[in-house]
């Protein structure tokens, strides 16, 4: 976390810590949906400190054990936490903490068992991992060799793996980001390798349950393929993904992963700085455009002014703030298996978050993680708001000369 | 237990509870209290709460209050360490937290109309980006209410150029305890100035009216160091009588509290080995220039040290972040006390000597909030998970109110657990102790407004039970002693 310097020194150190101020109930949109304090994370950690410091019988009830899991991890409470605590640990450790004594909503023994048997969240096959790519006008470059579709890598020094993730690979809502992806990809000469079946989840979904174990057989797979094909670069657009490979990985691990895990906001900003990625010469995108801050990739990893930049830079796009941005922005609804354990919950902070944008004026809400872009087109369309939900990634090859399907 | 009535159910819906899982986190605020003691002495848990969205609502909450004779506890950020917003005699909460929001902003006048259960930061992120900012705020700017500060203390950050809040607000609009809702102005009877530092107890405040100001063209920050403290008093009580135009902000750390910090990992070096003393500037450049000269003469003349920008920078934004201390110490005690500049000196002397004999390091820093005052916070740790023991040094408050009190300075809040010392450190002159209890029986006659606060305490915590109490915890403590010092603080 950065910032504030958020700190985790174990569960119960860190419930001790907290002063109980409520700071943090002004930065939850859990709280300011709910409004009771038990809702805000004070209330949660107050329970928590009877539970564990004091050692009071009788008050983990069903009741807490939903307050508990009616969070979206977006750590917008240890921004300004002034005991510097990480609040989205300590949640996640409560989580693990229910977990451990059989208290977790019973739901995620699904999501669990579609993760162990189909190795992805979706539930469907994973050899379907790369339908999206039927639309791609290249090729990527598969691990499987012999499987459609693959070729030889032309730019060995500009090879970079993409980490699809589950979004984007297996829902249709979203399934053009990928395509964008690989093509404004292409368009500046590098090339894409993809796992193809051989991407398993990493195990976010996994972590936000609070079953830590569970991650394992995917983070060594995915590890091991990735290792296997040598690569020195993994993008993503997921920043969940992006999260759990630079920060969860190298924990479990003991050591850096060997190579390095960029987020594709990252990446394109990298390749236009450095004169590989040219927007200069692109078609107009006459849109007043504002930018979602997706929790994970802002907040978490302090990335704010790489998808800005990359924004700022295609010819005619205007570019406005919400209210609530950068380490302040609001969370979409969409983390911490919130729209499983409570979808109506997360459809009420994710309409929150489209207000706030219609508030601006922009006619495109651009975000970059395909979790955002799927909770927050879907608020937008229960509202009927007059505002494209689109990734960076989908605004930019719109910018690049090709309509996304489904834009207008 | 009373059942929450069916018409407020059904006016109210989601937004009222009787449930005991949900009307338990209102038992308590920051402090932490022993559970026996709590309940010894009070019923904190409400039988209900209400989350209204306007006056009206408060006051068919009141009204009911009345008929029924229940308690009534106003309560929004719940950030208070004294029990202010924690009932005492269960009954009914009013969270206002639903209240907020902006009503209107004159740009020309300066002037804002706000919701009380707006938190200080919304108020300040919602001016700044219209150019403009409030004046003061405190510490807890993420949590703290406009209704909340200005019933609590409401002084802090920017006290010292525009004095405590009540001197910035112009008009409330109050739901009394007959549920009457009424404009009250600085000049109309009752008037705003009753209702700050009242704690809630003679009407819920329902809307504020307060100056605010344009952004300051340009801000700067100094870190004055010394090893020891009198010379970086006589620089605040320099700057505070005005030497260093234009100081927005004196923010004091005694040396303890930063050899914590940075022994912990929180604070850089080389601030553990110094007394601080950050001034910050806000006015125009050349004004700001002028002042940094006079700074770096008191800094000449007293001889301390000009710490680096970046640490006065890093000391400036850690200015929310004062509980920070809580990752070390997370069981601490707390005195919040108002000292006067001329005597801060001899205060911190005495306390810390009053550490050394006790065997525990005595954390303090302050605002200097006027010419002649400072907002003093002493912290020393305790073991909670030890009851025996944090009651025993708990007795340790009640000596350090006195040497606070002996010097012409008291406690800044009185709340529930201060109560006591109305009488045992006399805070208020009698004459003034007896205004504030006609504003009292005037308003609130049948003491429905919450009670148990402010203006005496209950009987179990009478003067001389409390007093015993003390005695008690204190010669207990002597037994501890040994052990406390052998927890490597020394």
């Amino acid at each position: 976390m950065v910032g504030n310097k958020a700190l985790f020194q174990g569960l119960e150190a860190e419930v001790r810590a907290c002063a109980t101020c409520g700071s943090c109930r002004s930065a939850c949109p859990v709280y300011s949906e709910i409004g009771w304090e038990s809702a805000a994370p004070r209330g949660k950690i107050t329970m928590a400190k009877r539970i564990l410091v004091d050692r009071q019988k009788g008050v983990l009830s069903e009741q807490y054990v939903k307050r508990v899991f009616q969070c979206t991890l977006c750590g917008g409470c240890a921004v300004v936490c002034p005991v510097q605590i990480d609040t989205r640990e300590l949640l996640r450790g409560l989580r693990r903490y229910l977990e451990k004594r059989g208290r977790n909503p019973r739901v995620f023994d699904e999501l669990s068992a579609r993760i162990r048997q189909n190795r992805n969240i979706s539930g469907q096959a994973n050899e379907g991992r790369l339908d999206w790519a039927e639309d791609l006008e290249e090729p990527v470059g598969i691990v499987s060799t012999g499987a459609p579709g693959f070729q030889d890598d032309p730019w060995e020094t500009s090879r970079v793996g993409y980490f699809v993730g589950c979004v984007a690979s297996f829902y249709p809502m979203v399934a053009d980001i990928p395509v964008s992806t690989v093509s404004v990809l292409q368009q500046a000469g590098i090339g894409v390798v993809v796992l193809g079946a051989e991407e398993w989840c990493c195990g976010f979904p996994l972590l936000a349950a609070g079953r830590d174990e569970e991650v394992l057989p995917g983070m060594e797979h995915n590890l091991a393929k990735i290792r296997e094909l040598g690569l020195k670069t993994l993008v993503t657009g997921c920043p969940s993904c992006r999260d759990t490979f630079n920060y969860h990985y190298p924990r479990v691990l003991g050591k850096p992963l060997g190579f390095e895990v960029w987020h594709i906001t990252e990446y394109f900003s990298h390749l236009v700085s450095s004169g590989r990625l040219d927007l200069s010469g692109v078609q107009e995108v006459d849109e007043v455009v504002t930018y979602h801050d997706p929790c994970d990739l802002g907040r978490r990893s302090g990335i704010y002014e790489a998808p800005r930049k990359v924004l700022e830079g295609i010819p005619e796009v205007t570019l406005v703030e919400m209210e609530d941005n950068r380490e302040h922005a609001l969370c979409c609804g969409g983390g911490g298996n919130l729209q499983v354990t409570e979808p109506q919950l997360a459809e009420r902070i994710a309409e929150g978050r489209v207000d706030e944008a219609l508030k601006t004026g922009a006619t495109v809400l651009a975000t970059a993680c395909q979790q955002c872009v799927q909770v927050l087109s879907e608020a937008a369309r229960r509202k009927k708001a007059r505002i494209r939900v689109m990734d960076m990634s989908q605004l930019l090859w719109e910018g690049l000369g090709e309509a996304v399907p489904g834009g207008r | 237990m009373i059942q929450l009535p069916k018409n407020l159910k059904e006016r109210f819906g989601s937004r009222c509870t009787d449930s005991r899982f949900e009307c338990s986190f209102y038992g308590r605020d920051v402090a932490y209290i022993p559970p026996f003691l709590v309940r010894l002495l009070t019923r904190p848990v409400p039988d209900m709460v209400f989350r209204p969205l306007c006056a009206e609502e408060v006051s068919e909450i009141i009204a009911f209050a009345g008929r029924r004779r229940l308690a009534v506890t106003p309560r929004a950020g719940g950030s208070t360490a004294l029990g202010s917003c924690v009932p005492v005699k269960a009954g009914i909460v009013i969270d206002l937290n639903g209240l907020k929001g902006v009503l209107g902003f004159e740009a020309g006048k300066e002037k804002v109309k706000v919701l009380p259960g707006t938190t200080w930061a919304e108020l300040d992120g919602y001016l700044r980006r219209r150019g403009y900012c409030v004046r003061s705020y405190p510490s807890s700017f993420h949590v703290a209410t406009i209704g909340g500060w200005l019933s609590g203390g409401g002084c802090g950050v920017g006290s010292l150029r525009y004095g405590p809040l009540v001197n910035q607000v112009s008009s409330l609009e109050v739901v009394l305890p007959s549920g009457e809702i009424r404009r009250v102005t600085r000049h109309s009877q009752p008037c705003v100035s009753w209702f700050a530092a009242a704690e809630g107890t003679l009407g819920v405040i329902t809307g504020v009216e307060l100056k605010v100001r344009t952004l300051p063209e340009a801000t700067r920050h100094f870190l004055l160091a010394s090893k020891e403290p009198g010379g970086l008093f006589e620089a605040a009580r320099d700057c505070a009588r005005g030497l260093a135009h234009p100081v927005y902000n004196l923010h004091y750390n005694s040396r303890s509290l930063n050899w914590a910090l940075q022994t912990g990992g929180l604070a850089p070096e080389p601030l553990g080995r110094y007394h601080t003393l950050a001034v910050s500037l806000e006015g125009t450049p050349t004004d700001l220039d002028r002042a940094g000269e006079s700074i770096w003469s008191m800094v000449k003349g007293y001889g301390l040290t000009m710490l680096d920008d970046s640490l006065a920078l890093e000391e400036w934004e850690n200015r929310f972040r004062l509980l920070r201390i809580r990752r070390l110490y997370p069981s601490l005690l707390a005195c919040e006390l108002l000292v006067p500049t001329a005597s801060c000196q001899q205060y911190l002397e005495e306390v810390e000597n009053l550490g050394r004999q006790a065997g525990v390091r005595m954390l303090t820093y302050a605002h200097i909030i006027s010419r002649d005052q400072a907002l003093v916070m002493t912290l020393y740790y305790s073991d909670e998970g030890n009851p025996f023991r944090y009651l025993c040094d708990a007795s340790l408050t009640a000596r350090i109110y006195r040497t606070g009190c002996r010097l012409g300075g008291g406690p800044y809040t009185i709340g529930f657990w201060n109560t006591p010392y109305l009488h045992l450190q006399k805070i208020h002159h009698p004459d003034r102790l007896q205004e504030l209890r006609q504003r009292k029986l005037l308003l609130d006659p049948q003491g429905i407004l919450n009670p148990g606060k402010v203006y005496g305490p209950t009987p179990l915590l009478s003067p001389v039970l409390f007093g015993i109490g003390l005695k008690a915890a204190g010669f207990l403590r002597v037994f501890l002693h040994e052990r406390v010092r052998c927890d490597g603080w020394e």
